[in-house]
């Protein structure tokens, strides 16, 4: 068991009335699964997703990830798990612009005090695992937008995290990038690693294990 | 890492050009500013260093009170207190007098006039150590006629020949043997001496008595201490000995006492009477520093309110970041970074203008700064430790700011926490800008007002038009010497009439001061014959008949002096403020009475109306006039016509080279010499207005930056509501509204503090200015336009969008 969400609840105060944007949420998730949240706008997916990745609290309920109650934990704590364990893919892609391919992958590793001979290897590996060598040193506006997202998920794995976030990936993409980034995902689980995606399109929700539906913070 | 946060910080400053350049641009202004008044202010607090123990060496002050009424208080002082000081004093090991001159020096074959020569006595060089280069210290100023020279004078005199044992003739021709040089002194002195010639020359002529007074005030007295904290004793020492020599209850209740003065504390905290140069104002060198601390103030502002704008610009960045481990002490540290980094350009840019524009300063404000504290270590670790400081002080709001976004809302480029709060920071710190920059305005317009009501001001005299020649030195006479100065007279009254001859040179005059110079002779008391005595200080002038018509006087009552060829006559004109003090209440009666006045008795022969003869910081004093050509030195005026100045000009000097053939031709124009009595103000006045001018500057730099932040922030807002109607008067409106407000709230705060500090300055003028509301209007509705022309300036640029483009794209 990788992480477990039992009876999570998040609201909003809004004049006076509790608006719910996740009720009653009960969900696990094995290692090496892959799984895709779907549902409507505003349905709270990428709520879902963000409490899953600890960026986001909630207000009632227990999150086990890895065995440690994430609800008890210190933010101090809890950051140092989802450093440690995550990794998360954007629609929008979030490079630093003013950071070449080789820095926005090397960032993370900057953050979590990896020594500089380290991060040069895992730098270098991943910009071979990805096909991307020859573009190490141009920034995010020279590159198309499957090529940012590409770096994006590269990113996103440079620290071998055990569980990759996705929201909306393919979001920005024209279908035929669209298509390559899934099939990368879909390679990466193949390789161990678990993956949980947000996503509109039932196409793209096939490439997952399982789907969970959500309508209103309601999973049905 | 740090590396890796330098190549951050450049990339950022390189993506956010404008904001950056103008933060930049800001912060270099600024930091220029205050390196040059830094400067300044040093050289201004340097004054008298150069003198070894400076902090042994005091000044005498004398003061004079009668009845425990001050009537006088001044920096010259009686010549026995030198002679008697270091053998009834103690801790005294030297005194010296020191007597001013600008005389006439020639050598065989130069002549130089209006040199500074001070006549000393033999100590002098050990009172003022560490100045003499070639001669002894000892022996060089022992005896009548001898003279030590200044190394430029020695130069100027001699060239490269050695003028040791040299002779130098002054005045009328007293030969001087040259027995040492000393050092130039340097700008920050106020005794700036370019001769010291001994006072035993006086005495050698039997001008004046070997054995010195207690009852005169015709010296500077100057003592130098056996250590740095014996200036209360020497105080103490220095009055009971003025009480044992002048006995109160033997003279009239009239009491002596001396104040010891620093030399250090002469140039900006001394305002006695008789200085020997206008003496700076510590009050304005304290102005000077406030308005460098709003400067620098205003500069941090542009600095925080721009950093803050970018951090939120930048939250989808740190956003990211976040997600991805970064530490909040991590996203810190970077931007600390960002802040030195910036910091530090722009102080470098801030020394290189100031090593290209210094001197040029130094030029157009006739001010000297000091940078002699770059050499000293201490200097830069302090430097250095407030640069941090300030650094960290601005710095810290931002950095707090840019860590406190959170996470999920910033990832999509919106900071909500904190944004009440951040705006309500934000715009405190823009009244306080704003603030400044009115407070400035208001005092610079006032300071000017002021400066240009003074130099405006109906003095009472016409001063237009009237040349004034420097009188034949080599002529000069003691005042008994009755034959030498009747010699002189006749000469002047062939001068006269060789120009009168010339029909456009109207009128012709003598006098021994001339409007705008201290006078000679002061009275601290007078009486009228049938009459008490009356304490007041009181004016003497030696002036001729020809006085009251160069400068248009009105006469009120009586009579101008008649041309006396043969005797002098005791009569005299006095002024209205003369007429008051007399106690005669109409002009007319004053006619005829006589007055005694020191030894002499006077006859009143006319009242003149009131007219100023020095600086309006300075009230009207009772003054008389006596019909006398002055035996040395002295002034002849010549009135001119309007036109054709320069051939009158010339047909005067022609004149002077024919009749005083010995002495060299120096005039001046007397409005131009009266204004220079304004110089210190002009030159406040103008620093004023040039600091004015850049703190107007930098804050408006900070305010185009936070305009053209807060215009994009609001593109959205204004393309809706463009989309739903909004004229382009409406738009204005919206974006100018916040601005209006801001400096509406910092009008009110600004102008009762700028009336209270501006009240306050302006009662160092006994004539001045009134305040009035249109000051402060004026200064408000300036700074008012200049922020509108801006917004106006983004306000057409956002209209030039297509609205619904804008819509489309978010």
């Amino acid at each position: 068991m990788l992480l477990q969400l039992n009876n999570i609840f998040k609201w909003v105060q809004s004049g006076g009335q509790r608006v719910f944007l996740l009720k009653d949420i009960n969900l696990s998730v094995e290692e090496g699964e892959f799984i895709s949240i779907m549902g409507p706008s505003g349905s709270g997916k990428s709520t879902l997703l963000n409490v899953i990745g600890m960026l986001d609290g909630f207000d009632e309920g227990e999150y086990n990830f890895m065995d440690e109650s994430v609800h008890t934990l210190k933010e101090k704590h809890r950051a140092n798990l989802y450093k440690q364990y995550m990794g998360f893919v954007f629609q929008a892609y979030h490079l630093i612009d003013e950071l070449t391919v080789k820095e926005n992958l090397e960032m993370p590793l900057l953050y979590n005090k990896t020594s500089s001979s380290e991060r040069k290897s895992l730098v270098a590996d991943s910009l071979d695992k990805f096909n991307i060598v020859g573009k190490k040193d141009l920034f995010p506006s020279q590159l198309s937008g499957g090529q940012q997202q590409l770096v994006g998920i590269a990113r996103a794995l440079i620290a071998s995290p055990k569980l990759i976030l996705a929201d909306e990936p393919t979001g920005n993409l024209n279908s035929k990038q669209g298509e390559e980034i899934m099939e990368l995902f879909k390679q990466l689980n193949a390789d161990g690693v678990t993956v949980i995606q947000v996503t509109h399109s039932e196409k793209n929700a096939a490439y997952g294990s399982r789907i969970i539906n959500l309508l209103d913070g309601r999973s049905v | 890492m740090l590396k890796n946060n330098l190549k951050l910080a450049l990339r950022f400053f390189n993506r956010e050009k404008f904001f950056t350049t103008i933060n930049i641009g800001g912060l270099a202004l600024g930091f220029a500013t205050c390196m040059i008044l830094l400067g300044y202010v040093s050289f201004e607090f340097s004054y008298e260093e150069d003198i070894e123990n400076v902090d042994q060496v005091y000044r005498v002050i004398t003061k004079r009170s009668k009845n425990e009424k001050t009537i006088q208080e001044g920096a010259k002082g009686p010549d026995r207190l030198a002679q008697v000081a270091p053998d009834e004093v103690p801790s005294i090991d030297f005194a010296t007098r020191a007597y001013y001159e600008p005389c006439l020096v020639r050598s065989e074959d130069k002549k130089y006039a209006n040199q500074k020569v001070y006549w000393v006595d033999k100590d002098f060089l050990k009172v003022f150590k560490g100045s003499m280069i070639a001669g002894n210290p000892e022996t060089a100023l022992d005896g009548a006629l001898k003279m030590v020279i200044t190394k430029s004078k020695a130069y100027a005199l001699f060239g490269n020949e050695n003028p040791i044992g040299k002779t130098v003739k002054v005045n009328e021709g007293m030969p001087f043997e040259i027995t040492g040089i000393v050092k130039d002194p340097p700008a920050n002195t106020h005794f700036k001496y370019e001769y010291l010639t001994t006072l035993k020359t006086f005495v050698y002529y039997n001008w004046i008595p070997e054995k010195g007074n207690w009852n005169n005030n015709a010296y500077y007295n100057y003592i130098a201490a056996s250590d740095t904290h014996s200036k209360k004793t020497i105080e103490q020492a220095l009055n009971s000995l003025a009480l044992s020599r002048v006995k109160p209850n033997e003279n009239d209740g009239e009491k002596l006492e001396f104040i010891v003065q620093p030399i250090k504390d002469i140039h900006l905290n001394s305002h006695y009477s008789d200085e020997i140069e206008a003496n700076g104002d510590l009050n304005q060198i304290y102005i000077i520093i406030g308005i460098g601390v709003a400067i620098l103030m205003i500069v941090f502002i542009n600095f925080v309110n721009l950093s803050t704008t970018l951090s939120i610009r930048k939250a989808k960045d740190t956003g990211v970041r976040k997600t991805f481990g970064a530490s909040n002490y991590q996203l810190k540290f970077q931007y600390f970074v960002e802040a030195f980094l910036l910091n530090i350009i722009a102080l470098l840019s801030a020394a290189i203008l100031v090593l290209f524009s210094y001197s040029f300063i130094e030029d157009i404000f006739n001010i000297s700064l000091s940078f002699a504290m770059l050499i000293n270590p201490v200097f830069w670790l302090w430097a250095a430790v407030i640069f941090s400081i300030c650094v960290f002080m601005v710095g810290f709001y931002p950095a707090f700011i840019l860590t406190s976004v959170n996470v999920t809302t910033a990832i999509k480029g919106k900071i909500i926490k904190g944004k009440s709060s951040n705006t309500y920071i934000k715009k405190g710190l823009l009244i306080g800008q704003f603030c400044a920059s009115i407070f400035l305005t208001i005092g610079a317009y006032v300071v000017y007002q002021q400066v240009s009501f003074m130099e405006n001001y109906d003095l009472g005299i016409n001063n237009n038009q009237v040349l004034i020649l420097q009188g034949p030195t080599t002529l000069n006479a003691a005042w008994d010497d009755y034959d030498r100065v009747n010699f002189k007279t006749q000469k002047f009254n062939l001068f006269k009439q060789e120009l009168l001859k010339n029909p456009t040179l109207k009128e012709v005059a003598s006098c021994l001061n001339i409007p705008g110079q201290e006078t000679r002779f002061g009275y601290n008391n007078v009486r009228l014959k049938r009459g008490e005595d009356i304490q007041s200080k009181i004016a003497l002038w030696h002036v001729d008949e020809g006085f009251f018509p160069v400068y248009e006087v009105k006469i009120l009552s009586g009579e101008n002096f008649e041309k006396d060829e043969k005797r002098q006559k005791n009569e005299i004109v006095i002024n209205d403020k003369a007429r008051k003090l007399l106690g005669f209440s109409t002009t007319k009666d004053a006619i005829g009475e006589t007055v005694i006045l020191g030894n002499g008795e006077w006859k009143i022969k006319g009242v003149t109306a009131n007219f100023h003869m020095k600086s309006l910081s300075e009230s009207i004093l009772p003054t008389f006039f006596a019909n006398r050509h002055p035996n040395e030195f002295g002034y002849y005026l010549v009135k001119l016509s309007p036109k054709n100045l320069t051939k009158q000009i010339a047909f005067i000097k022609s004149k002077w080279q024919e009749i005083y053939p010995e002495d060299p031709y120096l005039t001046h124009f007397s409005d131009n010499y009266f204004n220079q009595q304004y110089i210190k103000h002009k030159q406040f006045g103008a620093i004023f207005n040039a600091l004015t001018i850049l703190a107007i500057l930098i804050a408006n730099l900070g305010l185009v930056a936070m305009i053209s932040l807060n215009t994009t922030e609001k593109l959205k807002e204004i393309s809706v509501r463009r989309v739903l109607g909004a004229n382009n008067k409406a738009v204005f409106v919206l974006m100018s509204k916040t601005f209006i407000n801001l400096i509406l709230i910092a009008g009110c705060i600004a102008t009762p503090i700028a009336w209270y500090f501006l009240k306050n300055w302006l009662n160092n003028f006994a004539y001045k200015i009134e305040l009035h509301s249109t000051e402060f209007i004026i200064a408000v509705v300036l700074i008012l336009t200049i922020a509108l022309c801006n917004i106006l300036y983004f306000v057409l640029k956002v209209l030039r969008h297509n609205p619904a483009t804008i819509i489309r794209e978010e």
